[in-house]
């Protein structure tokens, strides 16, 4: 088909359709008065146009449910509860509603799991003073009482400790905190 | 074309966005008849034409909400029909002899029941519903909604979502697929005599 060819039936098709405008309906006249094929084409397309209408209106218009009906189902459906849409969706649906409830029990189990593993901090309120013992010289004691100061508080801190005699006989407790500073945190002579 | 609504459907737009059943309703029913000819563009058959109508009527109700700009509704409420009716075939594929077009199909059943009908014509029926069930898809959607009688170019142009131009060459294309498959049935038929 030529491009002439094809414009006139696209022509002819907008005649047929309703589509063609004035200058385009004259220069159609033209062409059919001229080339009597193209007479041909026209009355050929016109009763394969009306022979497709009545077959379509036959299959698509006169067939299926009146509309409302149709409506109503799609309005009651739209009520349903959002769980039993859930379990009817379609697979793709219960896939991801599956993987999303997978992932939310894992990020769970996850930090339940996590904070049962921690190890547990003691807190020592026995005394808050700590003691040294010969046995147990050097020894890293994770927790200790606080030295009592001014105001009576319970902290607990994880230090490193040990005790020594110094030359002439007095008994210290070192208290060595992780930064490598070591300060004595307490003195009795009675000890 | 956009702006071609009416205040009053405009209006209707509004209402049915803000979920109201009555605007919903009479919204779709002015629209029904391109819609269903769309949707059956698309598949091929009447078979399951209800049942993806009310999918579409389900998304529209559930939907409409997210459409932002009323004015172009026909083309919003267009890709949702022509995205259920794909989602539908894609889940339940038609079976082959709808989509090559090989049936044996009969004519529509007003022609096949009256006797006044010619037996030509009748053949002729039943030639044109078989060329038409074996279009291409694209084809097929642009030629029912030509004979849908509903909706103007621009407008067919705008629920296709293809300039105008192209929808015209489809539309021709259609045509001249079908006048070449019945008249290649009617040499065939010339031929075997």
């Amino acid at each position: 088909m030529s491009t002439t060819d094809d414009r006139l039936e696209i022509l002819i098709g907008r005649l047929l359709d309703g589509e063609l405008s004035p200058t385009e309906q004259h220069d159609l006249e033209c062409e059919l008065e001229r080339d009597g094929e193209a007479r041909e084409l026209l009355n050929h397309l016109r009763t394969l146009h009306d022979c497709s209408t009545e077959v379509l209106a036959d299959d698509v218009r006169d067939h299926g449910s009146d509309p409302d009906v149709i409506f109503e189902r799609a309005w009651q459906q739209s009520k349903r509860s959002f769980w039993r849409r859930v379990v009817q969706a379609d697979g793709h649906l219960r896939f991801a509603a599956g993987l999303a409830a997978g992932f939310l029990l894992g990020v769970g189990l996850h930090f339940v799991l996590a904070r049962d593993t921690r190890p547990a901090t003691r807190i020592v309120v026995e005394s808050p003073v700590a003691q040294a013992s010969p046995g147990r010289t050097g020894e890293r004691e994770r927790i200790i009482p606080a030295v009592q100061r001014g105001r009576t508080m319970q902290v607990t801190r994880t230090v490193d400790w040990y005790g020594f005699t110094d030359g002439t006989g007095n008994k210290w407790l070192i208290e060595g905190i992780h930064e490598g500073v070591a300060r004595p945190v307490a003195y009795q002579g009675e000890l | 074309m956009k702006g071609d609504l009416t205040q009053n459907e405009l209006a209707l737009i509004e209402a049915a966005r803000e979920g109201g059943r009555e605007a919903i309703q009479t919204l779709l029913r002015r629209h029904w008849p391109w819609l269903k000819g769309l949707v059956y563009g698309i598949l091929g058959s009447t078979r399951d034409l209800d049942d993806v109508m009310q999918e579409v009527c389900l998304r529209v109700i559930t939907r409409i909400r997210t459409l932002r700009e009323p004015s172009s509704f026909r083309a919003w409420v267009a890709t949702v029909a022509r995205r259920e009716a794909l989602n539908y075939r894609h889940r339940r594929p038609m079976p082959s002899a709808w989509s090559d077009g090989s049936a044996t199909l009969s004519p529509p059943d007003r022609h096949v029941y009256d006797p006044a009908e010619d037996v030509e014509k009748k053949e002729l029926y039943a030639r044109m519903a078989e060329a038409i069930r074996g279009l291409p898809e694209k084809y097929r959607e642009v030629l029912v909604l030509a004979h849908s009688g509903e909706l103007t170019y621009a407008q067919m142009a705008e629920v296709l979502n293809v300039p105008i131009t192209t929808m015209q060459i489809r539309l021709v294309r259609a045509r001249r697929m079908i006048r070449d498959r019945i008249a290649g049935t009617s040499e065939q038929r010339i031929y075997e005599r």
